[in-house]
């Protein structure tokens, strides 16, 4: 299988522009004269946030245009994060501020403006959002959270976001602006809820077989009920396994990398149980009908033909076993395929099928059992390091150890390609 | 590369637009356009300003900020202060950006 020549590039940091752009056009429209010091610092934090926060709905917004805009979903993700990281932490500097231009008439009057006992309604409103935040960000950094639970705290995050707005707008008075941050807010919100989260978008289609690759990872086969999406090796779907004959899915979408693009407009996905919903996938059956919201990601999709090495950990392998399904390669390419055990790795026998029937494909299996894999001994198998392009899927501990030492092989940053799929 | 620089340039033109289209910021109640500041709490503070902002007469403007100044001035003459008229007016400013009929 060959993609088109595509050279190496970065994104335009689309996602960037917008996270720093809009908090600084609010702050610029808002941007008081001839206040003290400390309220003028109130006045720009809170826009600064607000612009924050709005920027951070806009990046939540799950649909497959949107986030190639964006450049991927991964990069939306990644700033969203961090836009709302740092709307949170404006917006707590707000009411602080406030106090410090009031500590200057008295302490008195400093606490009166931090009470919200001593406040009406418009800023309680603000206190409530506040709170709202702190406990849906206190959520994103808990580290040991079910997905369900997660996902429970998220939305209170969410919920915060209008009733933070509400509070804006109530204090703005009867003005245009408050309500276009409104609109702007619930068009990101509805479209995440509605488009995304309820699948609205979504097409149909029916799981017509089901094969156990392993211990806790199986693959199914998906046929469309529908129009098919237009997959291609190496990217992901979001995907909602509904009812069966016998089985009961879960009804959430996860995101699942497409193990196989067959030529019937059915795809293959791999799921491995790591979690209450994947664990349950384990039993899955033909007739299950899913949902599917995608493609997104373009791992895979700027290749050449000229040498290639990928790097695959565990359940790293589906994107790499969707392209050698398309078909023959067009280039040398060296699979390099870490695992815990020899016995009972995914995929194992049809790697090796396909590496005895294609002599440009080199398949190097690599049982590492619960230790850390010798990357630099695994490395040096690989000839010409350094005219390769480089793919890596696996755990972020894999790819965060061995970008250093491709670095350090002479490898350029541009030819070294990786997408971590951990993300929520 | 030309879709990349239109979504930059889409981008930036949003951006833009927004800031361009919402010329100057809310009016801000503050000492120098608040008859009665000192006398004030915070949360008077905010729902003069709040109140200001949600006028759409002038009338109906001008009304309040009388009331709001006979309001200070006998907080002003309990705590024996005579207030001093302030050069700026809320009302006045409003009325000249058009906000107010």
């Amino acid at each position: 299988m060959s993609g088109p020549y595509v050279t190496p590039w970065r994104d335009p940091p689309v996602a960037a522009a917008l996270v720093v752009g809009l908090p600084l056009a609010l702050v610029w429209w808002a941007v008081p004269e001839g206040l003290p010091w400390w309220r003028s610092i109130a006045i720009v934090s809170a826009w600064g946030g607000m612009g924050l926060l709005l920027a951070s709905l806009v990046l939540m917004v799950r649909e497959p245009r949107v986030a190639r805009f964006l450049g991927g979903l991964e990069t939306a993700y990644r700033w969203h994060h961090r836009s709302g990281v740092a709307a949170y932490l404006l917006l707590l500097v707000h009411p602080l501020a406030l106090a410090a231009d009031a500590w200057a008439e008295s302490p008195a009057r400093a606490w009166q403006a931090l009470a919200p006992w001593a406040q009406s309604w418009p800023v309680w409103l603000g206190w409530a959002a506040l709170v709202l935040l702190m406990i849906g960000l206190a959520a994103t950094f808990a580290l040991n959270l079910s997905y369900r639970r997660w996902r429970g705290l998220h939305l209170v995050l969410a919920a915060g976001v209008p009733i933070g707005l509400a509070h804006v707008v109530v204090l703005l008075g009867s003005t245009g602006s408050g309500l276009a941050l409104v609109a702007l807010a619930l068009l990101a919100l509805g479209a995440r809820f509605v488009v995304s989260d309820l699948g609205v978008a979504a097409r149909p289609y029916r799981v017509t077989a089901v094969a156990r690759r392993a211990a806790g990872v199986i693959e199914a086969s998906l046929a469309p009920c529908a129009a098919a999406l237009a997959v291609a090796p190496g990217q992901f779907v979001l995907a909602a396994f509904g009812e069966g004959p016998h089985y009961r899915g879960c009804g959430e979408y996860h995101p699942f990398t497409v193990s196989g693009v067959d030529r019937d407009a059915q795809l293959r996905v791999a799921v491995k149980a790591l979690g209450p919903c994947s664990q349950r996938l384990q039993d899955l059956e033909s007739g299950v009908l899913v949902r599917l919201q995608g493609p997104f990601g373009r791992f895979l999709g700027a290749r050449r033909a000229e040498p290639a090495l990928w790097i695959a950990g565990g359940i790293g392998i589906t994107p790499f076993m969707a392209a050698l399904r398309a078909g023959p390669l067009d280039a040398d390419t060296t699979l390099i395929y870490l695992h815990r055990e020899a016995a009972g790795a995914p995929f194992a026998d049809e790697l090796a099928a396909l590496a005895a029937g294609d002599p440009r494909f080199e398949l190097i299996s690599c049982a590492t059992g619960d230790r850390a894999p010798d990357f630099d001994a695994l490395l040096a198998q690989a000839d010409r390091l350094a005219e390769r392009m480089i793919h890596v899927c696996g755990p972020p501990a894999m790819v965060d150890a061995l970008a250093p030492r491709l670095r350090a092989r002479g490898v350029a940053p541009g030819a070294v390609h990786f997408e971590r799929f951990d993300f929520r | 590369m030309k879709t990349r620089l239109a979504r930059i340039l889409l981008c930036a033109a949003l951006i833009g637009a927004a800031a361009a289209a919402s010329a100057g910021g809310p009016w801000r109640a503050a000492e120098q356009n608040t008859v009665g500041w000192q006398f004030m709490s915070p949360e008077e503070r905010v729902e003069h300003q709040r109140r200001m902002r949600s006028f759409t007469s002038y009338e109906a403007c001008v009304a309040y900020q009388a009331e709001h100044h006979a309001r200070m001035a006998e907080r002003a003459q309990q705590a024996g202060v005579t207030l001093a008229p302030k050069a700026e007016s809320g009302c006045e400013r409003f009325r000249a950006r058009g906000v107010l009929k």
